[in-house]
């Protein structure tokens, strides 16, 4: 029986010090220090930087895939990029390298099989259509091509710049614009389609 | 308020995405934990770097050499390969009187030599063969 590393994890977990960190706000040496020791082979460290990153990876991958598979598949792109740490060269850019490694691992699954997962065959019915604008996310995200589903949550809910975009999608910084262009392109005319804008629920 | 449709969407993205994954981060955090490898990870030893560099040296001596037998075979080298036999140039016959001088491998020379008892030098001639004198004519 090899050990038992999940409660090693909990009982040597470094509390509270990392808590609540994202990619975001989490000041650069402490997170740079735990990459690095990850990248040694501490798999502790890495533990903490999947906890960090976990829920903004999910919602990323529920984004392209939706929410049935979404969280296996990140959780299958962590144990992938595990191997591949040493390829990490600056330490800083752990959040950028380990999104596109999370994407391509979703853009691949996404490629094997072709009809969009219903997100309202697992979430609950509320979150099929935003309460506050009534829109039904999931008939506009089916419009998109996994691609533009990435760039458009990279873009709006990162905020992030078209440069940071391309290189975690590995892509030109116009590439990204013109995704983002037809996305929003695409979303006019099937938000157009969508007569109903006082919320009332699409039927089954 | 009527908002654009594309402020409606981008407000309904960011409430989407703040949804909580079902998985706890500390719990999805154990589970990859339980799913790493154990012993050493897959990742580019400095034994298998070096074998790797080897099989690439490898592939650079393949690549030469293949490349020098292909200009070998092709490129002009004339001290390597046989000289390619050009036209036979076979004399013809010639007269007891008639030497045969080769000015070069192309161009012969045909010296008629006289008799003894016939003064003078022998005559040179043009590079085309002499033709057989028939029989009983005068030699010129």
């Amino acid at each position: 029986m090899g050990k038992n590393w999940s409660a090693v994890y909990t009982v040597r977990r470094v509390g509270g010090l990392l808590r609540g960190m994202t990619a975001n706000n989490a000041s650069p040496a402490p997170l740079a220090a735990t990459v690095q020791r990850a990248v040694a082979g501490d798999r502790d460290a890495y533990a903490v930087l999947v906890e960090a990153q976990w829920s903004r990876l999910v919602a990323l991958a529920r984004t392209v895939l939706g929410d049935l598979t979404a969280e296996d598949a990140v959780q299958d792109a962590l144990v992938a990029a595990w191997g591949r740490l040493p390829e990490l060269r600056n330490l800083r850019a752990f959040s950028p390298w380990i999104t596109r490694i999370v994407l391509r691992h979703c853009l691949r699954r996404r490629r094997s099989w072709r009809d969009w997962l219903p997100i309202s065959a697992v979430a609950e019915p509320s979150m099929r259509i935003d309460p506050d604008s009534g829109l039904d996310l999931e008939r506009c995200l089916r419009r998109l091509a996994p691609r533009q589903r990435a760039v458009m949550y990279l873009s709006v809910v990162e905020g992030q710049s078209d440069r940071e975009i391309a290189e975690v999608l590995e892509i030109t910084a116009a590439s990204v614009r013109s995704h983002r262009r037809r996305a929003r392109e695409q979303l006019r005319r099937t938000v157009g389609d969508i007569n109903d804008w006082t919320g009332a629920a699409d039927g089954p | 308020m009527d908002r654009e449709p594309m402020d409606r969407f981008d407000d309904a993205l960011k409430a989407w995405a703040r949804t909580p994954p079902r998985r706890a981060p500390g719990d999805a955090a154990r589970e990859v934990l339980g799913r790493l490898p154990d012993g050493r990870r897959r990742s580019p030893s400095p034994r298998r770097r070096a074998r790797s560099s080897a099989w690439a040296w490898a592939n650079v001596a393949a690549a030469a050499a293949l490349v020098a037998i292909m200009g070998l075979r092709f490129a002009p080298a004339p001290y390597l390969m046989p000289e390619p036999p050009g036209p036979s140039l076979e004399a013809p016959p010639l007269p007891e009187d008639v030497i045969l001088m080769w000015l070069d491998s192309e161009t012969p020379l045909y010296l008629s030599v006289p008799s003894a008892a016939a003064p003078g030098s022998p005559t040179p001639h043009s590079d085309q063969p002499t033709p057989r004198p028939a029989e009983g004519a005068p030699t010129p």
